[in-house]
Order: structure tokens, then sequence, then C-alpha cells
């Protein structure tokens, strides 16, 4: 992670036809530097969102006899959960929750008293930063373990050598993808070609991930 | 392929300014240009490839293991070893086939698909099955068997163990070039792509009919590295005919279903 939001600038400034000083600047007028750092910061979001790069994990403690969760103090921001992990002895013995439905819970679960191991999680019916297990845990020593998706988009508005929380060989897509962004923005700066490029770059990006994710090397064509 | 030979970042800027109007690029620009082909060039290839030892880590009560114990700049981990063996890769929805798992006592079942419709209250009490475990409570001290990745940063070990150390084959993040004497192993046929490439993003300044002349040299590039990967893909049959990765089980996983823009 050693690619900074100033070398992106830097590189954006140079395709803008901006004169490079590390994102301190646009001396054209189209753009102000926190446009650019906001499509940087988004477009890492979104990129993450599709390709799943970077995970985080965050263990709490599990209210007791409860179906619902609550995790929004361990993890204020998220783009997506990945997966659940269960214990109910403090971390001796970890289970993977596979994710289900409210409905598919009523249908299955007949007797929903709580239990020492739930069976499904479900977000259908949950509150946001909440999960629902089915049935509630009974355990008093019981931990959550939510692998998710973090919020990488937190570059600050100046760029100041931030570097971004994706490997740093796939930063280029990210840039590919603001650019494609600031290529679309209305007025002089309008490019739509440029821009068609940019995001295709991007997409190249997203299905070069999920290929090493999926265990399948990148297909010839 | 020809013969590898060591390429400078000397080398790499004469062949791509041979190609460009000096006045309106850059030496550095076009120097990040070969950069940023070399770091694509990684991520389709798998180009940057070396092996690193990490010590004992202790993951429980942890279920995370982070790549960059292996190594800060790993991008991406190939294969786990130990001393005289190797950890099997698996895929995550795989953890769930590890074990007597639910869905294996559901699926083509007749005693809950009878005349193929759902019996409600027999799949229901099968639900009662036990989940299985990452980690026996009376084994936290197992050594590891399988792992898989969840996301590029991020490891699962199965069984979760107490501490271990091994050796990984991983993917680097590729070293940037910075003085005109450093240099990337790469062959002729390969070194064609990455000027193509750096040739098209340059172009990609100028718009236009300009831009539009220059996708082949994309398209090049692209299908240079499909070249590169035909490679892989041939071991990849032998994969496949002694059936691993497992099959996917009935709910496939976040991880493995990313959305499309």
């Amino acid at each position: 992670m050693a690619v900074t939001d100033q070398t992106l600038q830097n590189e954006i400034q140079t395709q803008l036809l901006e004169v490079p000083n590390n994102g301190a600047s646009y001396g054209s007028g189209l753009y102000t530097v926190a446009e650019v750092q906001a499509r940087l910061n988004y477009n890492a979001d979104l990129f993450n969102k599709f390709a799943n790069v970077t995970t985080q994990v965050a263990i709490f403690a599990a209210t007791p006899n409860s179906k619902v969760q609550d995790f929004s103090s361990v993890i204020p921001a998220m783009t997506d959960i990945i997966a659940v992990f269960y214990t109910s002895n403090n971390g001796g013995t970890w289970y993977n929750i596979p994710e289900g439905s409210s409905f598919e819970g009523d249908i299955f679960i007949t007797d929903q008293s709580s239990v020492t191991l739930p069976s499904l999680y479900t977000l259908d019916s949950a509150a946001p930063l909440t999960l629902n297990l089915f049935p509630a845990p009974t355990a008093t020593t019981s931990l959550i373990a939510i692998i998710y998706l973090p919020n990488i988009g937190t570059l600050p508005t100046a760029p100041n050598g931030t570097a971004l929380a994706i490997p740093d060989d796939f930063t280029p897509y990210v840039k590919y993808g603001a650019l494609g962004d600031l290529f679309r923005k209305a007025g002089e700066a309008y490019d739509p070609a440029r821009a068609d490029i940019c995001e295709q770059l991007f997409q190249l990006g997203v299905e070069t991930a999920k290929s090493w994710l999926s265990s399948e090397p990148p297909q010839a064509s | 392929m020809s013969g590898y030979t060591v390429t400078t970042l000397s080398i790499l800027q004469t062949r791509v300014q041979e190609r460009l109007l000096p006045s309106f690029w850059t030496s550095a620009e076009i120097t990040s240009y070969i950069n940023e082909a070399l770091r694509i060039w990684n991520t389709l290839t798998g180009f940057q490839k070396t092996t690193a030892s990490f010590g004992a880590y202790t993951v429980s009560p942890y279920v995370i293991f982070p790549t960059s114990t292996i190594s800060p700049n790993t991008m991406f981990v190939l294969r786990i070893e130990l001393t005289n063996t190797h950890l099997g890769q698996i895929r995550f929805s795989e953890i769930n086939n590890l074990d007597q798992t639910w869905f294996k006592t559901i699926v083509g079942n007749p005693v809950y698909f009878p005349n193929n419709r759902r019996n409600f209250p027999a799949m229901a009490a099968a639900r009662n099955f036990p989940i299985p475990s990452l980690s026996p409570s009376s084994s936290t001290s197992d050594v590891p068997t399988s792992w898989f990745h969840v996301g590029m940063n991020n490891l699962i070990f199965y069984p979760i163990p107490d501490g271990f150390s091994g050796k990984a084959y991983v993917i680097e993040a590729t070293p940037p070039l910075i003085n005109s004497d450093d240099f990337v192993q790469l062959g002729e046929e390969d070194i064609s792509a990455i000027v193509d490439y750096c040739t098209f993003i340059a172009h990609l300044k100028e718009g236009g009919v300009e831009l539009q002349s220059v996708l082949v040299l994309l398209k090049n590039f692209l299908e240079q590295a499909a070249r590169y990967n035909a490679k892989i893909l041939k071991s990849a049959l032998y994969t496949r005919i002694l059936g691993l990765p497992y099959q996917e089980q009935e709910r496939p996983q976040q991880l493995e279903q990313p959305e499309a823009r």
C-alpha cells in the first residue's frame, strides 16, 4: 500500500493537461482538488465493492438471547459484509454462520428459542449496522467476527501523501475510474470517448481482481 | 519464447520515446507510464512471483491472517507449505464442505425432496445439524490443512492454528523503476507489449483520432498477457482433473460473486 493520493493526482493531472504538482491545484479551473480526491475515494470504494480486494475483521461480544446484534460500535462504516463467524466459548471454536433470510429462518426453524449455535444470519430485517441471528444465541461468552469490506475511500480533501488501501498494482484501475468520471463532467471538460476508455480500464481491473479471488487465472480471450 | 533478458528503465524509456513526440511527453511522464504498465502487467499475469518465509504467528482467537505478515508487499498468495508438506488451497464457499454439513445432508436426499417438492418439516429438522467449525475446540494447536483468501489482504486457515510458521509462494506488488539502471526481467515479446501499453496511455492524454488509432496497442498488450497466462491455464487442467478446488456448495459466498458495475 505505497501508492499515495499525491502520486495518483499527479498522474491524473498529466492526463488532464494540467501542470502536475501532486494535486495541489488545477490551473485550468475545470476541476478542483477536492473534486478529484472525491472521485478517487468514490472509485476506490466502488472498486472494492465489486472486486473485494481489501477486507477487515471486527470482533465484538454478542448480545445473549437476542436476535438483533448491533455492531455499529466496532464498524462505524462499511461497504458490505463478506462473512460472519460465531463462537460461543470466547474464541475457542469459531463457526461460519451462513447468510439467510428472515423468511428462510421462519420456514426452516420452527422453534426459535435461543440456542448455543445460531443457524444463519440475516440482513433483510435488520437495521443498518446490525444483523439478526436465527435463532438467538444463549452464551454470555459468545463473540461475533464480521469480515467486511471497509470504506477505503478515506483520502483527505487535500492530497497529503495518504496511501490508497488497495494493493498497489490495482491503483491504476481506480485512477482510471476517477478519470472516467472527470471526463464525463458537463461543460468544457466533457469527453465521452476518453471517458469510455477509462471506464473500460476500470472494468478490466475489476474483472482481473475477481479472477484472482475466484481461483481462476485471467482467461485468454 | 525467447530467452529472458535484463531490461533497464533506460531501455524501456528509449523504446517508448521512439514512438512519441518528445515535446508533448516529459521523461517523468514516460517513466510513470512504464511503471503503470508493469503494474497492470502484474495484475494480469502475476509476473512478480517470489517466496517468503513467515515465522510463528498466533492467530487464535482471531480468524484472520493478514498477508502482510508474510511480506509487506504481498499482493496475492499462490501456495503455502510447511516443512515437508503443503496446505490445500480451497475456495471460501468450500469451508462447509470440509466436514459433514447440512448441505451434504440435504442435497440429493429423497427424504427432503420427495417428488421434487421440498419437505419443509424434514429440512427444518435437518437445519439443526451443527455447522462445521473452523477450529475444533479440542485441537486449537492443530496444524492447518487448508487455507483460502478473503480479499487479497487476508487469509483464513482451517483449522485455526494457535501458532505456526511456513513458507509462502506469493505474487508481490511491482517495485517501481526509479533509476535508469533499475531493471525488470522481461523477454522481448513482453517488452513490446509493455511499450504498446505505454504508447496507448500516452495517447490517452491527446484523445481524439490519435487515441482511437492506438486502441489496437491496448489489444496487443492484453493479448500478450493472455498468451502468458495460457501457460498457467495448461497446468490448471491437472487441477480440474484432480477435482480441486472442490465444487461450490449451494450457497455461494459474496466474495465469489461480486456484482457487475
